[in-house]
């Protein structure tokens, strides 16, 4: 045998056999992989509410500017969605998740899953998994990296200050103070919600011990 | 927390190909079994974020050869990773746990090629690629993996004393 037969031999004798991987490993694997998942959904998110409020307050700016070029005085702009379809609030009984526990939910919707840091609300039969908002109702509490106040129209949910925007021509994003948390309530535009329901779901809304602050 | 379709095929993913994938990054690492066990969990993260393209491109095995590759080769680029020391003598063992018969020689050996060339002779000749796919794993033409491997190769040899050249026998009218 030369030199470089007997080296590769040896290198080929590094490879190993595929054995077997424990359950616990796989499971830490899939709880680590989906962290991240999570993570990076609520980094998005946080993106999402930051262009809404840039949004808003160039539409303020907007509608301020053409106030200066006509009589009337300079109003807060309004949100004005265009829902896919309409939806209807009914009253939920089943089962809750940690963290959040709700009353009412969209016709048709189930609670998918929660999550420490999100409830997801998905129609029956979504299994796009929580770090999947689109389509869906989310609740979380507002991240612990924001810094700046809220930005929307003045609400009141429940006798308390909260503040409701649109972005991506109609999603709802209802930040409140529940009394104890600043709360985020994101409704997908093709839910059909108005505005007083998202106000109305939130009023359902209690936040519970479980409930974390997401980062980022 | 309801598992979704992604999370099924993702389990059966790492229960079929993590300990090989744990062995290529064991390869990689030079025996680092601690650096190699990071490497593959921030792997099989990049596979669940990214599963419908790590799905769809060649099969799922080769895309996590691509990013634990990668990922070593990133890792070894980073400033705070202390680079390969060359010494005069090779260390007594790989630092392997004892119950795992590797060859200690050899993967410190390999912990004295510079990444990429490491990466090219684990490609070629302990994952046994063609050329052609190791090129498609490190991103590089074909002839960059034939001389990165021979040059790393013919390093291997310098650095394993008993792979060095061996004197021809003396011829018999020589012996008197």
């Amino acid at each position: 045998m030369t030199d470089l037969d007997d080296l590769t031999g040896r290198l080929q004798r590094l490879d190993t056999q595929p054995s077997a991987t424990p359950d616990e490993t796989v499971r830490r694997d899939l709880l680590r992989a989906r962290g991240a998942a999570r993570r990076r959904a609520a980094r998005r998110f946080t993106a999402g509410i930051g262009v809404a409020a840039v949004t808003a307050v160039g539409v303020t700016l907007v509608v301020s500017n053409q106030g200066t070029t006509s009589d009337q005085p300079p109003t807060i702009a309004q949100p004005s969605p265009t829902p896919d379809a309409t939806a209807q609030l009914v009253a939920y009984t089943g089962a809750q998740q940690p963290g959040f526990v709700v009353t009412k939910v969209p016709e048709g919707f189930v609670l998918e899953g929660a999550t420490p840091f999100n409830l997801n609300i998905a129609r029956a039969g979504d299994t796009s998994g929580l770090d999947v908002f689109q389509d869906k109702l989310v609740v979380m509490l507002e991240s612990s990296s924001v810094t700046t106040p809220p930005e929307g129209d003045p609400v009141k949910v429940g006798g308390l200050d909260g503040w409701l925007r649109t972005s991506e021509g109609g999603t709802w994003t209802l930040t409140y103070d529940d009394g104890a948390h600043r709360v985020v309530v994101q409704a997908w535009k093709s839910l059909g919600l108005t505005a007083e329901q998202v106000v109305e779901f939130a009023e359902g809304v209690t936040v519970t011990a479980e409930a974390q602050a997401g980062v980022g | 927390m309801r598992p979704t379709p992604r999370d099924a095929e993702f389990e059966e993913f790492v229960r079929s190909n993590r300990s090989r994938l744990l062995g290529t990054a064991t390869v990689l690492t030079a025996g680092d079994h601690h650096l190699a066990e990071d490497l593959v969990q921030g792997t099989l993260v990049r596979m669940y974020l990214a599963w419908g393209r790590a799905t769809k491109r060649g099969g799922a095995a080769a895309y996590a050869r691509r990013v634990l590759v990668n990922s070593f080769i990133d890792h070894r680029r980073r400033p705070s990773v202390s680079r390969e020391t060359a010494t005069a003598e090779l260390p007594d063992r790989a630092g392997a746990p004892a119950e795992e018969p590797v060859d200690a020689a050899l993967l410190a050996a390999l912990g004295t090629l510079a990444p990429r060339m490491r990466a090219a002779v684990v490609l070629r000749h302990v994952l046994d690629l063609s050329v052609e796919d190791a090129a498609e794993v490190l991103g590089c033409s074909e002839g960059t993996v034939k001389s990165q491997t021979a040059r790393g190769l013919a390093r291997l040899r310098e650095v394993l004393p008993e792979l060095a050249p061996v004197p021809p026998p003396p011829l018999e009218g020589d012996l008197a």
